[in-house]
């Protein structure tokens, strides 16, 4: 049986220093108004990092009329560049903002996990690069830890595309970063 | 004592039952039964039968009942097997490998009869010549298995870009892809939990692959995902009606063969639409999950996907706008409910009646003329009229939200 691969986010560890995004940016060398990884900030100092969720049940793969994604046995959703049209339909399915259009291009472009560097073995850029551990590599089957939860509070709807993400549960700060104002 | 006769007929049967085994599992059986001169079946674990002799002995599969060992010995037994039309006395071994039991070695008899002890030696050697047999069988199979579901994988999610390759692959297992086909998916109305439990899915399976193949003989193949069935099937009606009713009794075949006593309460089902091409059936297994998913939200066991329509657009919408939407509609009777009687209720049990006040009436229990001063009540609260064709589609969409976005409290 198959074991697809997953993002778990511990959005309690996530500083919001975009790391992740400069990592994606560095690694797939998308252009400046491509985000395939972007951070968002769900409430006042709380941040997600947010990619593709290479869904359970993704619209992006139903919608196009190219049939131009596919799924590997590891989960990983990708998409074949030279098969899509550029009609955008997959933008607008997903509930996530995955996919990223380039009008330069026509093309619709989107976040593979990384699939070349995992299948060389190592992990995914943004993964490697989180400085503070808030982004891992999950395999769905083997998440029985009971602090894993399958969504959080300003995250979207998940039961329509069952989302290959995980989440820690949000725990209460121990420490908390006071500006020089504050301390005043 | 064994006389030195005895020995000599005993090596020659050994010997001529590693010769046939050599052949195939059917000459071994075959030598088997014409050396005890009974008829033999030997069955798999799961009661499948693995060869019989003679060969009309093998039918889709025996259960063993009234089983009682012999001589205190717990691999030898007497028993009776029951197929699906006869059932036999017998006398059985039990084929094992590091205690692993692999499967049974059945002889009919009279049920004074006995084996005699002579053939001891052999019957020892053609139980251990039948789990190589056994165990080559079920290494075949599980090999079969784990192709088919990569397969099914591929098949599912669209990494097979060409008909041709589907439809010579799907030919491997008797699947005519060159017909129309549909993909259905059956999970359990909680299908994010209870499905985990493999055992239970594993049953689900079974008795899936059970109906399928007694209703579509071998045209049909079904799959295993985390929490759910996947099947997919040959719509055989040439209208959309006709494809509706073969699925629904179908799932309700389903239904009546699954066990409840299984673990697993209750089944819902979602169906996806015919597609022509196989390659475009990978539409018809995210439809059916679609389907199931919204489905189940509205409590329905079975759900078909090209019937969806608006309930899919409004589950999928952006969920401040439908808040929005439905305190615009019916935020004044919202606003009343807080300090007095359940109109809302009675509004919704007047959609759900197609806007008829006689069967609302039964099914709300209220008396026609009561029922008429609260709607009236209700249009005055509203300030619409319940006759307005803008009003009815406004409280249709408003109450289809409310049902589909159950668990958002805030709604």
């Amino acid at each position: 049986m198959n074991n697809p691969k997953a993002f778990l986010v511990d959005v309690s560890l996530c500083i919001g220093c975009r790391a992740c995004e400069m990592a994606c940016r560095n690694e797939n060398l998308t252009p400046s108004h491509i985000h395939w990884r972007h951070v968002i900030e769900i409430e006042e100092g709380v941040f997600l990092s947010m990619a593709c969720n290479h869904c359970e049940n993704p619209e992006c793969f139903r919608v196009c009329p190219e049939r131009a994604f596919n799924k590997r046995h590891d989960g990983i959703v990708e998409i074949n560049s030279s098969l899509c049209n550029g009609c955008r339909r997959c933008v607008t399915a997903c509930p996530y903002h995955a996919p990223q259009y380039n009008a330069s291009t026509n093309k619709v472009t989107r976040c593979n996990m990384c699939a070349t560097r995992q299948d060389r073995g190592e992990i995914p850029a943004c993964v490697e690069a989180c400085p503070t551990g808030a982004l891992s590599l999950i395999l769905l089957n083997d998440s029985c830890n009971s602090d894993v939860v399958d969504t959080i509070q300003g995250f979207t709807d998940i039961r329509l595309t069952r989302p290959s993400i995980r989440f820690h549960q949000i725990k209460t700060p121990k420490r908390w970063m006071i500006s020089d104002d504050e301390k005043q | 004592m064994k006389s030195d006769n005895d020995n000599a007929a005993s090596q020659v049967t050994i010997k001529q039952l590693i010769i046939a085994s050599g052949r195939n599992v059917s000459a071994l059986t075959d030598a088997l039964s014409l050396m005890i001169n009974s008829p033999v079946v030997v069955l798999a674990a799961d009661g499948e039968v693995v060869a019989a002799s003679p060969d009309n002995l093998g039918t889709n599969g025996y259960r063993i009942i009234q089983r009682k060992p012999v001589n205190e010995n717990e691999y030898t037994f007497s028993c009776v097997l029951v197929g699906t039309e006869n059932q036999y006395r017998s006398f059985g071994w039990t084929i094992t490998q590091n205690e692993q039991v692999l499967g049974y070695c059945l002889v009919l008899c009279d049920e004074d009869s006995s084996i005699p002890t002579r053939f001891n030696d052999s019957i020892e050697v053609a139980l251990s010549l039948y789990v190589t047999h056994i165990k080559n069988r079920v290494s075949i199979k599980q090999e079969n298995r784990r192709l088919k579901e990569a397969f099914f994988y591929d098949l599912l999610f669209g990494n097979i870009k060409s008909n041709s390759d589907i439809i010579s692959m799907g030919k491997i297992w008797g699947w005519e892809f060159h017909h129309p086909h549909l993909v259905l998916v059956v999970s359990t109305y909680d299908y994010s939990t209870t499905l985990q439990n493999s055992y239970s899915a594993e049953i689900l399976k079974t008795t899936v692959d059970r109906v399928l193949a007694s209703k579509w003989g071998t045209s049909t193949g079904t799959t295993i995902s985390r929490n759910m069935i996947t099947a997919v099937i040959e719509t055989k009606g040439n209208c959309k009606s006709d494809q509706k009713r073969e699925v629904i009794g179908l799932f309700e075949d389903i239904l009546k063969s699954f066990d409840e006593n299984n673990g697993i309460s209750s089944l819902a089902c979602g169906v996806g639409q015919p597609y022509q091409e196989p390659v475009d059936l990978f539409r018809s297994f995210q439809e059916a999950k679609i389907a199931l998913e919204i489905g189940t939200l509205k409590g329905e066991k079975i759900s078909f996907f090209n019937e969806m329509g608006l309930d899919c657009i409004l589950f999928k919408h952006d969920l401040e706008d439908l808040r929005g939407y439905f305190h615009q509609i019916l935020g004044p009777l919202l606003e009343y409910e807080d300090e007095k009687e359940d109109l809302l209720s009675i509004l919704e049990s007047f959609v759900e009646c197609g806007f008829s006040v006689n069967e609302t009436a039964q099914i709300t229990f209220l008396h026609r003329n009561t029922l008429r001063y609260k709607l009236s009540k209700i249009e005055s609260i509203l300030d619409c009229s319940l006759n307005d064709m803008e009003t009815r589609l406004n409280l249709v969409a408003v109450f289809k939200i409310k049902r589909l976005h159950i668990i958002d409290k805030t709604i």
